[in-house]
């Protein structure tokens, strides 16, 4: 019955954020106005700026619960580099970066040294999250350039009824530009603080028989700052300084091309990172420890209008990722220690939208997933020594159907189900209702279950380095999630709009890393269960002159559900604020973000403390003719704040890193120009 | 000095202030406008009739055109809810609802002296004469000037010069 107690407390929140938003609708345009609009040249009409209320609501109706949305706009005024940078800004989202891979927290839950497995990524609905740690890459190793993205559609909550395995906090969508958005040639370079520098050529166009074409090729390099780790200020490790080992190289490539009902986007990325953090027990400040990853894949969608009541889309795809890492250990002797991993897929998927019946919308679907390589091993390069050889496939197909009733004009029903089987774990049923409810032209609330789960990935059940410090454990099961929310969404004026949602889950049969008491060995079990609540609230603002404002503050108590312990890297808030406004007569954009991190702790019982980190961007597009220039100051403020460290960074001397130090003040000068 | 920057900025709604335009009123003065630069044919129906096809976006801000004098005649404001009644229509507005119809619109009022106005994205690229979107949060549009050709609609130069496009294929 905990969960029934648990969401009255939050229906009591959910009241008290209700009463917060107080009323005062602006009304209707005076007919003098209009009277004076239609007097108006039309040079001058195109020239007045609007404020659109489809701006707030855009192409996100599938979502039953708060959906978020970045805009190339938005990347392009607050100079986002990263997926990362731009997953930040959304409400409850935060990053954790090790300097090696950046993990990302929702709904105050970060497993420390958790590759992304509970958030689905999508671009353009093709899955990103690997065939062996089931990640989601997210900072400079994401596999396409952000400059290519035409927006960012974050729907948090349990997205298993549709989605399938790991959309247990959500969902991220990355929809990416089309050609004719680039119209020509696009040649951007920019040169950023730590020795960075990047270029990319882009090249799109759109041909009168409707054929659609974009290449993009991109290039990202970073010397990196010599990172200098206190916990290991030692004569003997270099006075605790990382020489030369945050480098951090990325290569991408992309392309998309469509043709009447077809479209083909194939993808390549290669990321090289230096690690500096000595983590899995290497020896501190060797030059040659880093991590490769490489990810390719190629997407080939259907999409047609079957009849007026009838749409249908498929799919078919295939995926490749490869994973090398070079690592120090000190035996002895110094031996280099290469762990390697290879994930190919290949899948399909079809889905119908069906509307014949009056009032009712309905979403059917199949798909198949064919995980028929999956290969991880880790051995010693000279002398040479075999730790590890893994070979597994893995087969899985999901069916699953939702339907949106529009029950009368204030009340949507919004039901969905989906079973999924697969070659190595049981059946798993998913399902998720959700009420929408319009209480009045300006109020919506939503209420929402769902359950939803996620598969272990082939790393969780079958790595181990000889026994020596690891074991597998085949018979890890999927770990699953039950989440109420509610949500409630209000126009204080058709240019303001205040939300607010009110969540709790459980997490069951989470799968964790343990020590078996028996041998003393890592494994990854399905011990713990975690609980928490939480409360987002979020207010957005647009003037006529294009400026906008947006804030969101998090409230959340993340805990095992055990032991009753706060989780690590877990805050407690978070706060947000986005502040873009036109400058010198809109010659220039200037975009403010402002975010704070309470305190977290570290899984080995330390804190790293608050931080507030505040970035600013000028950008210009009015310079020169068809040429943008943006400056951007990241941590203007050179707030000193760490991330905290998982239980794997500990170097060979048993030294752990109590945090993980993040960048100060930098900046970033960039030029874009179109032909 | 951080505190402060969050505090001004939390506080920046409460601050600066200014009444919106809304995307409504401005495109009903883009649709008088597009009357006022468009010739139709003889066979082109009687008046100056406005018809919306769809969810009608505009609340009042259509109507405040009714009674407005356009080539001499009267503007009227229709709301219809079948595409057999746009014989009566000189201007069809087709709104955002009716995107997934856009082609079954399209071939119902083929070659009539209809000029054909949609609030969607990439409309006139798919046929419509006249396209509306919104570009940072201003309203552009574009033109499709075979298809006002094949309704011997002729649109004026100046209204072809302010179109972010104009799509002419032979």
């Amino acid at each position: 019955m905990w969960i029934f107690q648990r969401f009255a407390d939050c229906v009591r929140s959910a009241v008290v954020a209700a009463l917060l938003v107080v009323t005062a609708t602006a009304g209707a345009a005076p007919p003098d106005t209009r009277q004076a609009l239609i007097e108006l040249p039309l040079e001058q009409l195109l020239n007045l700026e609007v404020y659109s209320a489809s701006k707030f609501t855009q192409k996100v109706s599938e979502a039953p619960s708060s959906v978020s949305i970045v805009t190339a706009d938005d990347i392009r005024t607050y100079g986002y580099r990263t997926l990362a940078d731009i997953l930040k800004r959304f409400p409850g989202l935060y990053v954790t970066y090790d300097r090696n891979y950046s993990y990302l927290g929702t709904r105050g839950f970060a497993r420390p040294g958790d590759y992304n497995t509970r958030i689905l990524l999508l671009v353009d609905g093709y899955r990103i999250n690997d065939g062996i740690y089931d990640g989601g890459l997210i900072g400079t190793d994401f596999n396409v350039d952000v400059d290519l993205i035409d927006r960012v559609e974050f729907v948090p909550g349990p997205g298993s009824a549709i989605y399938g395995s790991s959309a247990v906090f959500g969902v991220i969508n990355v929809i990416t530009k089309k050609g004719r958005d680039i119209g020509g040639f696009e040649v951007s370079g920019e040169v950023a603080s730590f020795d960075t520098h990047k270029g990319r050529l882009t090249y799109g166009h759109r041909d009168d028989n409707g054929l659609e074409t974009l290449l993009s090729a991109s290039s990202y390099h970073s010397r990196g700052k010599n990172q200098f780790f206190p916990e290991f200020n030692d004569p003997a490790t270099n006075n605790g300084v990382a020489q030369n080992l945050d480098h951090d190289r990325s290569d991408q490539f992309f392309t998309k091309i469509s043709g009447g009902a077809y479209t083909l986007e194939a993808g390549f990325s290669k990321r090289t990172k230096g690690i500096p953090t000595a983590s899995y027990g290497q020896v501190f400040n060797d030059p040659r420890s880093e991590t490769i990853d490489e990810q390719a894949f190629l997407n080939l969608k259907y999409y047609d209008k079957l009849n007026s009541t009838l749409e249908m889309s498929a799919s078919i795809n295939y995926g490749q990722y490869k994973y090398f890492g070079d690592y120090a250990y000190d035996y002895p002797p110094l031996t280099l220690n290469k762990d390697y991993a290879l994930g190919r897929v290949w899948g399909g998927e079809v889905r119908f939208l069906e509307t014949a019946l009056e009032r009712h919308k309905l979403i059917y679907g199949a798909e198949y997933r064919d995980d028929y390589r999956q290969v991880q091993s880790n051995y010693d390069a000279d002398p040479f020594f075999s730790y590890l050889n893994d070979r597994r496939s893995r087969r899985s197909y999901g069916l699953y159907a939702t339907d949106e009733f529009t029950i009368s004009d204030a009340w949507i029903l919004n039901a969905g189900v989906r079973r999924d089987n697969s070659s190595t774990d049981q059946g798993i049923t998913s399902p998720r209702i959700a009420v929408i409810h319009h209480w009045s032209p300006q109020t919506t609330v939503k209420l929402l279950y769902g359950n939803a789960y996620r598969s272990p990935s082939a790393y969780e059940k079958y790595y181990n380095d000889g026994d020596n410090t690891m074991k597998i454990n085949p018979d890890l099961k999927p770990e699953k999630i039950g989440t109420y929310e509610m949500a409630l969404e209000h126009y204080l004026r058709n240019d303001f709009r205040v939300s607010g949602s009110v969540y709790t889950y459980r997490i069951k049969d989470l799968i964790n890393l343990v020590r078996d008491p028996g041998d003393d060995l890592l494994v990854f079990e399905n011990t713990s269960t975690a609980d928490a609540t939480g409360i987002e609230l979020v207010a957005q603002r647009i003037w006529n002159n294009g400026t906008e404002w947006l804030t969101s503050y998090t409230l959340q108590k993340a805990e095992d559900g055990v032991t009753g312990a706060r989780l690590s890297d877990s805050p407690r808030h978070l706060l947000k604020m986005n502040l873009r406004t036109p400058l010198f007569n809109s010659a220039w954009q200037a975009g403010l973000e402002v975010q704070h991190i309470s305190d977290r702790t570290t899984p080995i019982d330390g804190t790293v403390s608050s931080a507030t980190v505040t970035n600013l961007t000028f950008v210009s597009e009015r310079l020169a003719k068809n040429l943008v220039l943006s400056a951007s100051f990241y941590n203007l403020f050179d707030e000193n704040y760490a991330d905290p460290p998982s239980l794997e960074h500990c170097d060979s001397l048993d030294r752990c890193l109590n945090g993980i130090t993040q960048d100060g003040r930098s900046f970033r000068l960039k030029l874009t120009y179109r032909h | 000095m951080r505190r402060l920057v969050l505090i001004l900025a939390l506080m920046f709604p409460l601050l600066a202030h200014g009444a919106a335009i809304s995307e409504y009123d401005l495109k009903a003065a883009f649709v008088y406008n597009f009357a006022s630069f468009a010739d139709w044919p003889p066979q082109a129906a009687p008046g100056m009739s406005v018809c919306v096809i769809g969810k009608d976006p505009f609340g009042r801000a259509l109507d405040a055109l009714e009674g407005k004098v356009v080539k001499g005649q009267g503007l009227t404001v229709r709301r219809i809810k079948t595409i057999a009644e746009v014989r009566a229509c000189r201007i069809l507005f087709i709104s955002a609802s009716e995107e997934k119809n856009l082609p079954r619109l399209l071939a119902a009022v083929k070659n009539l002296p209809v000029l054909t106005v949609a609030d969607i994205d990439d409309a006139a690229y798919q046929g419509v004469m006249i396209g509306i979107a919104i570009e940072k949060q201003r309203i552009t549009f574009e033109i499709n000037a075979s298809a006002a050709r094949h309704a011997s609609i002729a649109l004026s130069s100046r209204l072809l010069s302010l179109a972010r496009n104009v799509y002419s294929p032979p």
